[in-house]
C-alpha cells in the first residue's frame, strides 16, 4: 500500500471493528483523533461516542482544534458524545464488573440511531485498562463480545485500542480481540527506539475469517510515521528524506 | 495421492464415512475461510442444509453473503447472546438440540464457529463435553447421512476430549499452520516439507514443533514476524477411520495448502513457499589453482610412462617377497668406516680387557 492513501479511508466500516494496537513507545492516540475527527468531517450528519477510560476530555478539545473541528458546537449538536468511562464502570466492587458501562453505552448509541446517512463511530480507549484495574479477562472478554455484538445491532462502527505490554507475545485478553475483529492497526515502535525522524511503524492485518478488501501490510513491510502538529505523515521505509 | 482436504470440505459424499470434523485454528493461523469455503459447497452437489451457530463471529466472518441468504443455510447468530450482558440469557444447549431435532430430513450438517467460547459460556468442560457429545448423536442417528463440524482455537482443553476415539471413533481432524512454520523448519531444522525430505522424518520434526503453539505465535507475532492475517496457509488433515473406497485405514496425515485465491491446492504451488523446494547447490570447491598458470604443470605422455613404472616404495609392504632373487635371507651387509680396524684374523684383539 502506498503511504499516500494511509490510513485507507472506510476503515472501519459500519459493523466492522477495528482494533487498534500500541506500545509504550509509539503510543496510537494521533490515530484515534484522526478517526474520530476525520469521520465527524466527512459526512455532515455524523455522529461519534467516545468512551474514554484513561484519558483525559481536554486532549480531545485540544486536538479537535488543530485538526479543525469545532468541539463545543460537536458536542451541543449531540454529533460527539463524550462518556467518561470510569464515571460508569464498577470497578470498586468486589467483583469488578463491565455491565453498567455497556449498558450506559446501549442507551447512548440506541438513541444516535445509526443510518447509512449518519453513520455513527463508538471509540473506546482503552480496554487494557480496564483489565490493568482489576476487572478479570473473562469479564473484559465478555465486554468485547457484547459491545461488539451492540454495534453490529446498531449499525455503528467499532473502534477498541488496546496497549500491548508483552510485544511479540499477545496476552490474554489480545488473543481474544484478535479473534473478534475485523481489521487490526499495529502501532509498534523501530527495534532502535524513536528517533528523530521516524517515530514509528504502523502494519495492517485482518481479523480471521475476514475476506477484506483493504490491501494490507504485514510488519515486515511496515509503513514509518512522524508525528505532527496536527496527526501524522506516513512513509515507506527508507523514504524519509521526503518528509524530512 | 488424491488431496483430502477438497473432498473433506465436500458435502454429502463425505459425510458419510466421517461425520465428525474437527476444524482447529490458533492464534498464529486461523483457518475460518474452510468453513466459507464448507458452506459454499454446499450449494453445489447433493441438497442439504446447513445450521450455521454464531456464538463469537458474526456470520459475515464465515460465510458470503449470497450463501448466508441461501434456503439451504440457516444462521443462529447468537453472538449477542453474552452471559450477565444479555437481558434473558438462556443456554444455547437445550436450543440447538431442538433446532437440530426440528431440522429437515435432508442431510444436515451442524456447523458451531466456536467450541471454546461454547465452554467459556457454560462454564464447565464436562458438561460441554456432554452436550457435544449428545449433539454428536444425534446427528449421528438421522436418517440422511450428517456431520457435525467443530472450530476450535487452540489452545483449548477441549482438544483432546474431541480427538479421542471415545468421542468419535471416524474423525477428520484439520489444523491451520503458519506458512512461517514450514519455513522455519525447513532454515532452523534443515527440514523441508515433503516432498522435499522424507516423510517420517520430516513429522518427527513437524509434530512436536506445531504442538507447541507458543512456537508458531512467536515465529507471527515475534520480531521478524510478519503478523498475523495471512491469507495462505498450511493445513494438516489427519483422517482416522474409514475412508470413501471402504478401506479401512488406521490414521493418515498430510501436509496440504490452502490458497487464498485457489483454495485447497499442493503446498508445492503456495507463491511463498517456493523458496522451499528449490535446493541450492553448495559450491564446496575453491578456485582451481592449477589453472590461469605463467609455467607449465602438465605432464607428456612420455613423462606420464616414466612415471608410472617408478616402484612405489610401501606400496607392497607385508606381501612376501616371492620376487625376490637373494640367496642370503637376513643377511647383515656393513661398511666399516675409518676409525674401524676390521681384522679378520682376531676380531677381538683391540679390546683392552
Amino acid at each position: 500500500m502506498s503511504s499516500a492513501s494511509f490510513p485507507p479511508a472506510r476503515l472501519p466500516l459500519p459493523r466492522e471493528l477495528l482494533l487498534i494496537t500500541d506500545e509504550l513507545q509509539s503510543p496510537a492516540d494521533f490515530l484515534l483523533f484522526r478517526g474520530v475527527f476525520a469521520h465527524l468531517k466527512d459526512t455532515k450528519n455524523a455522529r461519534c461516542v467516545v468512551a474514554s477510560v484513561s484519558g483525559d476530555e481536554t486532549i480531545w478539545r485540544a486536538m479537535a482544534g488543530k485538526m479543525s473541528v469545532n468541539y463545543a458546537q460537536c458536542l451541543a449538536s449531540q454529533r460527539l458524545v463524550y462518556l467518561d468511562a470510569m464515571a460508569h464502570a464498577d470497578v470498586g466492587a468486589m467483583s469488578p464488573s463491565l455491565v453498567s458501562l455497556f449498558r450506559a453505552l446501549q442507551d447512548t448509541l440506541d438513541a444516535q440511531l445509526s443510518d447509512p446517512d449518519a453513520p455513527t463511530l463508538l471509540v473506546l480507549d482503552d480496554i487494557a485498562a480496564l483489565e490493568w484495574m482489576g476487572v478479570s479477562e473473562l469479564e473484559v472478554s465478555r465486554f468485547a463480545r457484547a459491545i461488539y455484538a451492540l454495534c453490529r445491532k446498531t449499525n455503528a462502527a467499532l473502534i477498541l485500542r488496546h496497549h500491548v505490554v508483552t510485544p511479540g507475545e499477545p496476552d490474554d485478553l489480545l488473543r481474544h480481540l484478535l479473534q473478534l475483529c475485523t481489521y487490526h492497526l499495529d502501532v509498534f515502535p523501530l527495534s532502535s527506539g524513536r528517533s528523530g525522524a521516524v517515530h514509528g511503524q504502523i502494519a495492517l492485518h485482518t481479523g480471521p475469517g475476514v475476506a477484506g478488501s483493504h490491501k494490507l501490510i504485514t510488519r515486515t513491510a511496515a509503513l514509518q510515521y512522524r508525528l505532527t502538529d496536527s496527526g501524522a505523515v506516513f512513509f515507506d521505509r527508507g523514504t524519509g528524506g521526503g518528509v524530512l | 495421492m488424491p488431496s483430502l482436504l477438497p473432498s473433506i470440505l465436500a458435502s454429502s459424499s463425505r459425510a458419510q464415512q466421517q461425520p465428525f470434523l474437527l476444524l482447529q485454528s490458533s492464534l498464529a493461523q486461523s483457518c475460518l475461510p474452510l468453513i466459507r469455503e464448507l458452506v459454499r459447497q454446499s450449494r453445489s452437489g447433493a441438497p442439504g442444509t446447513i445450521l450455521l451457530v454464531c456464538l463469537l463471529h458474526p456470520p459475515s466472518a464465515l460465510a458470503d453473503p449470497s450463501d448466508l441468504q441461501s434456503e439451504h443455510v440457516q444462521v443462529l447468530d447468537w453472538t449477542d447472546r453474552v452471559p450477565g450482558y444479555t437481558t434473558e440469557y438462556s443456554d444455547p444447549r437445550e436450543e440447538v438440540f431442538s433446532r437440530v431435532r426440528a431440522a429437515s430430513a435432508r442431510s444436515l450438517t451442524v456447523v458451531i464457529d466456536s467450541v471454546d467460547t461454547l465452554l467459556s459460556d457454560i462454564g464447565s468442560l464436562s458438561k460441554t463435553q456432554q452436550f457435544l457429545w449428545e449433539l454428536l448423536s444425534i446427528v449421528h442417528t438421522r436418517s440422511n447421512p450428517s456431520r457435525l463440524v467443530l472450530h476450535v482455537l487452540a489452545p483449548s482443553p477441549l482438544i483432546p476430549i474431541l480427538t479421542q476415539t471415545k468421542f468419535s471413533p471416524s474423525l477428520s481432524h484439520v489444523t491451520a499452520h503458519p506458512l512461517a512454520l514450514l519455513t522455519h523448519i525447513a532454515s532452523a531444522y534443515l527440514t523441508p516439507p515433503p516432498p522435499s525430505s522424507p516423510v517420517e522424518k520430516f513429522w518427527r520434526v513437524f509434530i512436536p514443533i506445531a504442538e507447541r503453539h507458543y512456537e508458531s505465535e512467536k515465529l507471527v507475532y515475534g520480531p521478524g514476524g510478519e503478523g498475523s492475517g495471512s491469507r495462505d496457509l498450511v493445513v494438516e488433515v489427519l483422517v482416522r477411520g474409514a475412508d470413501g473406497s471402504g478401506r479401512r485405514r488406521a490414521v493418515e496425515r498430510v501436509l496440504e495448502g490452502w490458497s487464498s485465491t485457489a483454495g485447497p491446492c499442493e503446498l508445492t504451488s503456495l507463491e511463498s513457499l517456493r523458496g522451499l523446494w528449490t535446493r541450492k547447490v553448495v559450491e564446496e570447491s575453491g578456485p582451481d589453482p592449477t589453472q590461469n598458470l605463467s609455467f607449465n604443470l602438465n605432464l607428456t605422455p612420455e613423462q606420464q610412462q616414466l612415471r608410472a613404472q617408478v616402484p612405489l616404495p610401501y606400496a607392497h609392504e607385508g606381501k612376501p617377497a616371492e620376487q625376490r632373487n637373494e640367496a642370503a635371507q637376513g643377511a647383515i651387509l656393513y661398511d666399516p668406516d675409518s676409525a674401524d680396524d676390521i681384522d679378520d684374523d682376531d676380531p677381538d684383539e683391540d679390546l683392552d680387557i
